[in-house]
């Protein structure tokens, strides 16, 4: 009888779980150079986010030859400099509190997996269940070997912006 | 007593369990392991890395035949040292399109952007680079030999120059990107 109920009560925590999907998203990065500032985007994009408990845990996914510029020589360059082949998913990864869900412009630490490389930021998001986010990732920390124009390396710090949508 | 301890840790159980850091790939639909995800653009991460060396190699190539051709250009006239501008700038100019012609190419891109143009003024300025010399010489020849030239032949400062201004936007196009 106890070992029913004991398993009765580890079904309930597993049942009690809400999970999430993202249902729309995208990652758009803006690398800076003192000539000029050049924008690429990715829509696929993967998601999932458990709330059990008190604390929620969230995986994004994002594929790195799914991002697109205005030029694409420039798109082939980044996919040679990023080691594309070795590192094909840039992920993102963390946990929160539970009751940041119904809050607005809150900060969560996020484990950006980036280059073979994973540095912790802080992720700034609108609200976490749709809106925007964005974080600024540092590409020396990954050992992201930054391209140059005439000479002149763009900016290491790179924002990355997000709009994204979960659905339970 | 027992009974009640568990239905106490019945109660417990859902709001204590956190996340449990257990989240994986394969939760979002990804099986395979990351290294085995092959870019889809039919090109190894050697060939992207031979074809972006080639392509520098093919930049830095065509810096050097524009500041040839510029010197080529304003040294024109009846002179060796045109003559030989005019030779090494044709060597550097098929070297540079060597490079870019044999770069692996990958499969499935829509070309988008500045190489876009920088290929579509290649007809201008390959057409050019091949008549160019050509003129060049025969019309040195028919100087030598005291003969007129034909109509086609005086065009060869026309077509040279027309050739310059296609490679030399061609070039900018490319030295404004990264």
């Amino acid at each position: 009888m106890r070992y029913l109920l004991f398993f009765i009560c580890l079904t309930t925590a597993s049942v009690w779980a809400k999970t999430y999907t993202l249902k729309n998203g995208s990652a758009t990065y803006t690398v800076t150079h003192s000539f000029k500032t050049v924008k690429g985007a990715s829509e696929q994009i993967k998601g999932k986010m458990v709330c059990e408990g008190t604390r929620c845990e969230y995986l994004v996914a994002i594929r790195t030859d799914s991002f697109k510029s205005s030029d694409s020589n420039r798109d082939l360059n980044m996919l040679t400099i990023l080691d594309s082949e070795k590192f094909p998913l840039i992920t993102i990864k963390g946990n929160f509190e539970e009751a940041l869900l119904k809050e607005k412009n809150s900060k969560i630490q996020a484990s950006v997996s980036f280059h073979g490389q994973e540095k912790t930021y802080e992720l700034q998001l609108s609200e976490i269940t749709q809106g925007k986010g964005s974080l600024v990732v540092d590409l020396e920390a990954h050992g992201v070997e930054r391209p140059s124009l005439l000479t002149i390396k763009i900016k290491n710090d790179v924002p990355i912006d997000f709009d994204y949508a979960w659905a339970e | 007593m027992k009974n009640i301890f568990f239905v106490y840790l019945c109660f417990l159980i859902p709001f204590n369990v956190n996340a449990s850091g257990s989240l994986q790939l394969s939760d979002l639909g990804i099986e395979a392991a990351p290294s085995d995800q092959s870019p889809t653009l039919g090109i190894s991460q050697v060939e992207l890395k031979e074809r972006h060396s080639m392509l520098k190699t093919h930049e830095l190539l065509g810096l050097t035949t524009l500041g040839v051709m510029t010197a080529a250009l304003f040294s024109g006239g009846n002179n060796n040292a045109h003559m030989y501008l005019g030779i090494s700038s044709g060597l550097l100019y098929y070297s540079t399109a060597y490079y870019s012609l044999s770069a692996p190419k990958p499969v499935g891109v829509k070309e988008r952007g500045n190489i876009v143009w920088h290929k579509r003024l290649a007809w201008v300025h390959f057409p050019a680079m091949v008549l160019a010399p050509v003129l060049g010489y025969l019309y040195k020849k028919n100087q030598d030999a005291g003969k007129e030239s034909s109509s086609l032949v005086k065009q060869h400062q026309t077509i040279a120059g027309i050739g310059y201004g296609a490679f030399a936007l061609s070039a900018a196009l490319m030295t404004i990107e990264f």
